[in-house]
């Protein structure tokens, strides 16, 4: 599974993606995100375990609390240098494909 | 614990034609140029030199007009089996990977090729900028909508 595919499946949940705003505004503790949502604390921490492992968000221990972050470098630059790369590589076998079926073609057999 | 694998490429590709003839595509430096790049990008390569720490040069011509200097060296040249080289764009350190090509015959004629490319995952080390990402999050966001879409149940629709 690439990143891409886990930054998705980490955002294709409205909750996820509501922390992900919040967090756009700067960090916040657990209770924190918890509390506008209206959800327990283990519910919260497990959408934060989905984003952590999907690199969207840091979430470290200061003294009592925990606190998140946005990762920004994941949302921006994996899913573009990834897309690309990915665009870049099947694009590049099918032109192959087609150079090599040419060739063929060309040579009698 | 590696997490590499997590943002490894991998792809895997059948082809209609000899091992060495698709093994022979990747390391001339007019054959390669023939059809490296997807549509839309074409691509110059100035130095090729196949062999265990030969280097290669080339140029990404994108539509846009924008072009993308890129360069490696060779680490591994096992005709017909294996080749394995590093893939950077010059003057950015963070954007550096390893693409490990292994093929296999199948048949006289016919050659399954797969392309791995590791290290992308660099990339998320860097420092986060703040200017860019908004932008990068609408995109996301737009491209997770359309992915809903296409995941729509199939079968509802007949």
């Amino acid at each position: 599974m690439t990143q891409l595919d886990l930054a998705f499946g980490a955002l294709a949940d409205s909750t996820r993606r509501a922390i992900l705003v919040r967090l756009a505004r700067g960090n916040a503790t657990v209770g924190e995100l918890a509390e506008p949502f209206k959800l327990s604390l283990p519910a919260i921490s497990r959408h934060l375990k989905v984003l952590e492992n999907a690199a969207l968000i840091t979430n470290e221990r200061h003294g009592k609390h925990r606190f998140c972050s946005l990762r920004r470098d994941t949302l921006s630059e994996t899913s573009e240098w990834l897309d690309f790369q990915r665009r870049f590589w099947v694009g590049s076998l099918e032109k192959l494909d087609r150079r090599l079926r040419e060739r063929r073609a060309r040579k009698p057999s | 614990m590696s997490e590499n694998s997590e943002t490894d490429l991998v792809l895997v590709h059948l082809f209609d034609a000899p091992v060495g003839a698709v093994f022979d595509a990747w390391t001339g430096r007019e054959e390669w140029q023939s059809w490296l790049g997807p549509k839309g990008v074409h691509c110059e390569i100035s130095r090729l030199e196949a062999r265990v720490g030969g280097r290669y040069q080339l140029t990404m011509c994108l539509e846009s007009g924008k072009t993308i200097a890129v360069s490696g060296e060779f680490k591994t040249v096992d005709r017909p089996r294996l080749l394995v080289f590093t893939w950077g764009v010059d003057g950015d350190g963070a954007l550096q990977s390893l693409i490990s090509l292994s093929f296999r015959a199948l048949g006289a004629e016919r050659t399954e090729l797969t392309l791995r490319q590791e290290g992308l995952r660099s990339i998320a080390n860097r420092d986060a900028h703040g200017a860019g990402w908004e932008s990068a999050f609408q995109k996301l966001a737009t491209r997770l909508d359309s992915r809903a879409i296409s995941l729509a149940p199939r079968g509802a629709s007949t």
